[in-house]
């Protein structure tokens, strides 16, 4: 039975990156300085910047606890979708949640004990990739006219014919949900948050609260994000936001750098496994660190290239997650940033950390998982999460890759070599040109 | 921040304080409560495209706007029911600022004219952009409607965007009341949008989800849903603020529930496990049980599954007072508005405040024949009833992927 003030604890965190499975996966591949951004393959690589950080193998193996039956097949997933799922079992198998045979058949899934007291928050942006076969289904029967759009009906008979159940039913914005709750055994709380990449934060955040609210015991939460398809990269080319498309791959994630050209596609997942402190420690789980804080923030972003109005939302949102993890900025030893590599919003968002931070901004590193795999909208969070998690485990924090020449408005230190440190208590920040804003505090047990 | 299991005592109360609609009887509250009250249907014939593919005959269309050039249909309508909304509860320079939240539910957005631009840049050369482009690829982002709404209330609160198909507004709702509850915000603007679009309609015509004609909840005869599209809008606060500022308090939100069927990825459980979980929490956290309940607004999208799933869910949870003939009578509105998808939950939530706020039940119209072994349950088929003591309504919905929730409202001065 809950207690009305249980902590609750981080028992697993799983990824799906561009440098494979697992957070630990990524966090190697961070401390070793590498970038997972490279060339893509056409028809995308004529589309601006033409590279990015994409997963290219998406194997059923790397999904753990999914029962095999038809339906939940890989292929049968949207990329969103898959990423989800991977991460998730990977998470589930990290926080050494139980996975037996189910009666007569083969798979490995978590056991129904417990699944009223569990529940799943997932974010994603959308889920579709390229809208499937709507795409397809819109390709025959819309057409552009000056002034807007127009469907031809004459042609919508033979349009529907392409289209099929399966693939209409696929697209819905829960199955990363729906997904969960069959993997995870969950029959508690869920909910599907979309649009924008403090998405996974906000997951995360409301996860916690609904713990600490006694609506479950243990929480999946996080995020998946994809920018490296047609539909995200056309989005962001009519607003000139994509990275210079002569830049190398490599070298294009260039978060608080001056030579920063723009946002570089990327795609992950990150999960993390939430439970109340005394659920955790009656089955003996391995406790990462404790959730401590959340924090979110609305400020409506300006009109002029859909900026953040100024760092204020972000302050606030971390303010107030720090609050409530009871912590002064000086305990903070490790930050993870969003790090754009769009000048301007890159500006904002160290402004915005220069005063969080105080006069300790030079001392505690800023990591940016978009300089090693682009961004991942709403998987930046959970993802940076996750390798925080690695680095608090490991006393080590990763280089800041590509950052040689730090724009005035970061303050904070800039090393291309791993840190070797003991590490508190981490903020996870996310700023948004969408104006929201969130945050949470990660403390060392 | 406020910590501990959510028991009916340690709870803030959450009114509603405001209402704020748009559906295929037209805008505003005044025209949906019309339609539904004199048991009429405000399905008609469509107009956005040719229906003939599709076998359909009425469909649930907004004729309250015109399809216009540039400007995007959901966000049209969410508009409109912003307009209503603000102005019925009252909120302006007072409730901008932090402790102000917007929280929407929604399935598709602006999804065809993005497709239409997609089009476009998937031809080589990829064309420069226009500012259509821009404006369209802009809006059609899922949280542009709860942002820029956000933006227009001044809100610098808690802004969630929720997916979660059929049970979105309704879930958005909860997630708002959760807000106020846990200390996050004293306020939310929360409900759910969606506009008619092709795509969608395609997809249930091909799942074979549609009906032949009218919509028929609970109904021996029904073969499907009808599909619509609406905005609909609430404002949410603190029952001592509201009480306060002097704000009509339309209802009280009692008891919320969020369950997963875990079942299949698409199909609800057929025995209505997940339905049945979201409404015992709903009814643990308002101190309640079923004999309390004076109405059930049912989510009844006329489909064999849905409906089959739901009867069962309700079968059991009202057992004791089904078998002494004193089951709580239940209908569904969704046979005079039609489907809404992403605006379902709020608006069923919102006639059922109008209902107790009239003291009337109404009708579940087109509904002949009640489902084998329901024959005793009081569907209300034909028209509008005045009952007596019309104070706590459960309003209840489902979506595919098995996700439920349930709503417990509560008339105010009760």
């Amino acid at each position: 039975m809950s207690t009305s003030r249980d902590r609750v604890v981080i028992t697993g965190c799983g990824v799906l990156s561009p440098f494979g499975l697992g957070a630990q996966t990524l966090y190697e591949g961070m401390l070793a300085g590498e970038s997972k951004v490279e060339k893509l393959p056409e028809p995308r690589a004529s589309l601006r910047p033409g590279y990015g950080g994409e997963i290219t193998e998406r194997p059923a193996k790397v999904i753990r606890g999914l029962p095999a039956s038809r339906e939940m097949r890989p292929g049968t997933m949207t990329r969103y979708t898959f990423l989800s799922t991977a991460a998730l079992g990977d998470a589930m198998v990290n926080a050494e949640v139980p996975l037996g045979p189910e009666e007569g058949r083969k798979d490995q899934v978590a056991p129904w004990e417990g699944s009223k007291r569990r529940g799943a928050y997932i974010a994603s942006y959308t889920n579709s990739d390229k809208f499937d076969k709507y795409v397809r289904f819109a390709h025959h029967v819309i057409s552009r006219k000056p002034g807007g759009v127009a469907i031809d009906d004459s042609k919508v008979p033979a349009a529907i014919k392409k289209f099929t159940a399966f693939e209409f039913l696929k697209l819905m914005n829960n199955m990363p949900t729906a997904h969960a709750g069959i993997q995870g055994r969950c029959r508690g709380p869920v909910n599907t948050f979309l649009g924008t990449p403090a998405g996974g934060v906000q997951a995360i955040g409301r996860a916690f609260e609904a713990i600490r609210d006694d609506l479950a015991d243990v929480m999946y939460a996080g995020g998946v994000g994809s920018s490296v398809h047609d539909q995200m990269m056309m989005m962001r080319a009519t607003r000139h936001l994509n990275s210079d498309p002569d830049a190398e791959p490599a070298k294009a994630g260039r978060p608080f750098d001056k030579d920063a050209t723009g946002i570089v596609p990327g795609e992950g997942g990150g999960m993390l496994v939430l439970e109340r402190a005394s659920t955790a420690a009656e089955r003996g789980a391995p406790v990462l660190a404790e959730l401590a804080g959340y924090g979110d923030w609305f400020k409506a972003p300006t009109s002029n290239r859909g900026l953040p109005a100024g760092p204020e939302g972000m302050i606030r949102a971390a303010r107030k997650a720090m609050k409530m993890a009871g912590i002064e900025a000086s305990e903070i030893d490790l930050v993870t940033a969003l790090g754009e590599s769009d000048v301007e919003v890159d500006a904002i968002e160290a402004a915005g950390l220069a005063e969080l931070l105080g006069p300790r901004v030079g001392e505690v590193p800023v990591l940016c998982v978009t300089a090693h795999v682009g961004a991942v909208e709403a998987a930046i969070g959970p993802m940076a999460a996750s390798v925080a998690l690695m680095a608090m485990k490991h006393g080590k924090v990763p280089g800041d890759l590509n950052r040689e020449n730090p724009i005035p408005e970061y303050k904070g230190p800039t090393s291309p070599e791993p840190r070797t440190m003991a590490i508190r208590n981490t903020l996870i920040c996310v700023m948004t040109r969408e104006g929201v804003n969130a945050a949470l505090v990660l403390k060392a047990v | 921040m406020v910590s501990g299991p959510r028991t009916a005592e340690s709870q803030v109360p959450v009114v509603v304080t405001g209402l704020g609609l748009v559906t295929s009887a037209g805008a505003g509250v005044d025209s949906a409560w019309k339609v539904l009250s004199e048991g009429t249907s405000a399905l008609s014939e469509l107009t956005l495209f040719d229906p003939g593919p599709y076998g359909l005959e009425i469909a649930g269309e907004s004729h309250s706007i015109e399809r216009v050039p540039g400007q995007d249909r959901a966000l049209q309508l969410l508009d409109l029911a912003a307009d209503e909304v603000l102005g019925a509860a009252g909120w302006g320079d007072t409730q901008r600022g932090p402790e102000t939240g917007v929280v929407l539910g929604t399935c598709q957005g602006a999804i065809e004219s993005a497709s239409a631009i997609h089009r476009s840049y998937a031809s080589r050369p990829v064309p420069e952009p226009t500012d259509a482009d821009r404006k369209a690829f802009a809006e059609y982002r899922p949280g542009f409607g709860t942002t820029r709404l956000a933006k227009r209330v001044g809100a610098e609160g808690p802004t969630s965007t929720v997916g979660m198909v059929c049970v979105s507004s309704s879930v958005a709702l909860m997630h708002a009341v959760d807000l106020i509850r846990c200390g996050e915000a004293r306020r939310v603007l929360a409900g759910g949008f969606e506009a008619f679009t092709q795509f969608v309609l395609t997809g249930f015509h091909c799942i074979g989800a549609l009906a032949s004609g009218p919509l028929r909840p609970f109904d021996q005869n029904r073969d499907g849903t009808v599909l619509a599209e609406g905005a609909v809008l609430m404002t949410l606060e603190r029952e001592d603020d509201a009480i306060a500022r002097g704000a009509t308090i339309l209802a009280r939100v009692i008891g919320c529930g969020v369950a997963a069927d875990a079942f299949h990825m698409t199909a609800p459980d057929p025995k209505g496990g997940g339905l049945e979980r979201a409404v015992r929490q709903a009814f643990a956290e308002a101190g309640i049980g079923p004999a309390d309940v004076d109405y059930i607004s049912a989510h009844g999208t006329g489909t064999a599954f849905n409906d089959g799933m739901e009867s069962v869910a309700f079968a059991r949870i009202f057992k004791e007072l089904a078998d002494a003939g004193q089951m709580p009578p239940l209908t569904g509105v969704k046979s005079v508005f039609g489907h809404t998808l992403g605006a379902a939950g709020a608006l069923d939530a919102a006639m059922a405040i109008l209902a107790m706020r009239h003291g009337v039940l109404t009708p579940t119209v087109s509904h002949v024949a009640p489902l084998e072994g329901l024959e005793d349950w009081d569907f209300n088929p034909h028209q509008t009833r005045p009952v007596e003591g019309m104070d706590i309504v459960l309003s209840t919905n489902s979506a595919f992927g098995g996700n439920n929730s349930a709503l417990l409202l509560q008339r105010a001065g009760v």
